[in-house]
């Protein structure tokens, strides 16, 4: 038998809960599972699978560079990184920022597929069914460039053009120019692996388009944090 | 140099922001028209998802029933010291002004596009300035332990047709408004938003409770216009960043 003085401290306790309730109905974990359209779900949480500081071919060799971006590959390996520009935290460019060891998270609508990124909070937004940029239409160089996709199949197949030359395509320095144009392949190698086939095309800097992977495991149980790079740049004022 | 202009009466007033707290936005890419049918937002109430912009500009916040918000008696010396520190062209630099997030609610007022997708019980805003990302969690609680941050960590839940977002854990490097109102980490800020004007546009009614700096809480207001025909483009603040804070002053190079 309970005590009347307990009986009452439970039904507070129920009342607060329940008033709890109403403000905050607990739904079951709802982030969905499928596409809105019937395509491959990429949606969710991911994190890169062995970041790589120095992209490589499929074949697991150099890239193909040309004998004056070598040499700048060369001058920057030996410089120790001392101009990254991401030490200034600027944009990561493109491919530099998919092997970032931050994780990111893929948010995909039929008509808009954007990817944000926990690193230095950036983003890219992938428009769909929309012709690559040409001509008058030609985008303003970025460092990330403008992109567009369409599916193939159950790939989802990304172009990206208008970079500007002012990143790296990988943590170690390796070159690119204004000509750079990249070209992405996402599939999912199993349930909970995306696989990214990257196509790199920049005739300035390398002698034939090449390709490199990147491979991404589902991360269910992650959300982004804040990444303010910046504050290490900054000292703040004396407080008052 | 790309700087957002929306409409006359707020060009000058966006220009001063884009040479004061921009550094430099290198952009212009992905301006594109709307789809054609995104001739009208979309009917549901609940359904936010798109691109909006700040109807005008203003750099203060002040409370929706008129004159200054209810300071304390520190809450007004800061204040007063920024707004002289301006006025003496030596603006004290605060963290927008070194490529940080903005903080919430200063973040609502920038005058840059910001676009909301839905994901579940996730709301995410990307907004154009700064790169800022907000995630607003629906139908959850705050998690016990929060290490603050810039933009704080959000929860929302719907009355009615109002989302009501509720933010907290947000750390003390930001301000309130542009022009100088500061908090502590003890700011907490709800968010009261409904569409209005047939979904053209959300209202945003603004409550900030700070008990250092304000004797009671108290309520601004924004408007946010629907923009199908803007994408967000990309901004990179730190790029040639003319008005880096050199010892806590912001000066322009």
């Amino acid at each position: 038998m309970i005590s009347f003085r307990m009986r009452r401290v439970a039904d507070a306790i129920f009342a607060a809960v329940l008033s709890t309730l109403a403000a905050y109905p607990i739904t079951a974990a709802t982030q969905p599972t499928k596409s809105e359209d019937g395509k491959p779900y990429f949606g969710g949480v991911w994190l890169i699978e062995n970041a790589p500081r120095e992209l490589k071919t499929l074949a697991g060799k150099a890239p193909p560079l040309k004998p004056e971006a070598a040499a700048l590959y060369t001058k920057r390996k030996q410089a120790k990184s001392a101009d990254d520009p991401n030490a200034q935290c600027l944009p990561h460019g493109v491919p530099r920022l998919l092997t970032a060891s931050h994780p990111i998270q893929i948010l995909q609508k039929p008509k808009q597929i954007s990817v944000v990124y926990e690193a230095n909070h950036q983003s890219r937004m992938f428009y769909l069914n929309e012709p690559v940029p040409t001509g008058d239409d030609y985008p303003d160089p970025t460092y990330l460039g403008t992109s567009v996709a369409h599916w193939n199949g159950n790939a989802l197949l990304v172009d990206t053009v208008g970079f500007n030359d002012r990143t790296w395509l990988d943590d170690s320095g390796l070159p690119h120019s204004d000509a750079l144009q990249v070209a992405e392949r996402y599939e999912l190698a199993g349930p909970d692996r995306l696989r990214v086939t990257v196509t790199i095309t920049d005739p300035k800097t390398f002698t034939v388009p090449w390709q490199t992977q990147i491979t991404y495991k589902r991360q269910p149980n992650l959300r982004l944090k804040e990444d303010p790079c910046a504050e290490k740049l900054w000292t703040p004022p004396p407080p008052t | 140099m790309a700087c957002r202009v929306q409409g006359s009466a707020a060009g000058m007033g966006v220009a001063l922001i884009c040479l004061a707290f921009a550094g430099s936005v290198a952009a212009q890419g992905a301006a594109k028209p709307a789809s054609p049918d995104a001739d009208a937002p979309s009917s549901d109430p609940h359904d936010f998802d798109g691109v909006w912009f700040t109807r005008g500009y203003d750099r203060k916040f002040r409370p929706v029933e008129g004159g200054m918000p209810p300071f304390t008696e520190k809450g007004r010396k800061d204040w007063e010291r920024n707004v002289a520190a301006d006025k003496a062209g030596m603006p004290v630099a605060d963290a927008p002004t070194a490529c940080l997030p903005h903080g919430i609610p200063r973040l609502l007022a920038s005058p840059y596009p910001i676009q909301i997708i839905t994901v579940g019980n996730q709301m995410t805003w990307l907004h154009e300035v700064n790169r800022n990302q907000r995630f607003i969690w629906l139908d959850e609680k705050h998690p016990a332990n929060l290490e603050p941050t810039y933009l704080g960590h959000s929860v929302a839940h719907w009355e009615g047709d109002t989302l009501v977002i509720d933010t907290t854990a947000l750390n003390d490097k930001t301000r309130i408004d542009e022009e100088g109102i500061t908090h502590t980490t003890q700011l907490h800020v709800v968010e009261r938003i409904r569409k209005i004007n047939g979904g053209k546009e959300l209202e945003s009614l603004i409550t900030i409770t700070d008990p250092v700096m304000f004797t009671k809480p108290w309520t601004t207001k924004r408007t946010y216009e629907w923009r199908p025909d803007v994408r967000i483009m990309e901004y990179a603040c730190e790029e040639n960043n003319r008005n880096a804070p050199v010892d806590g002053v912001t000066r322009a190079k």
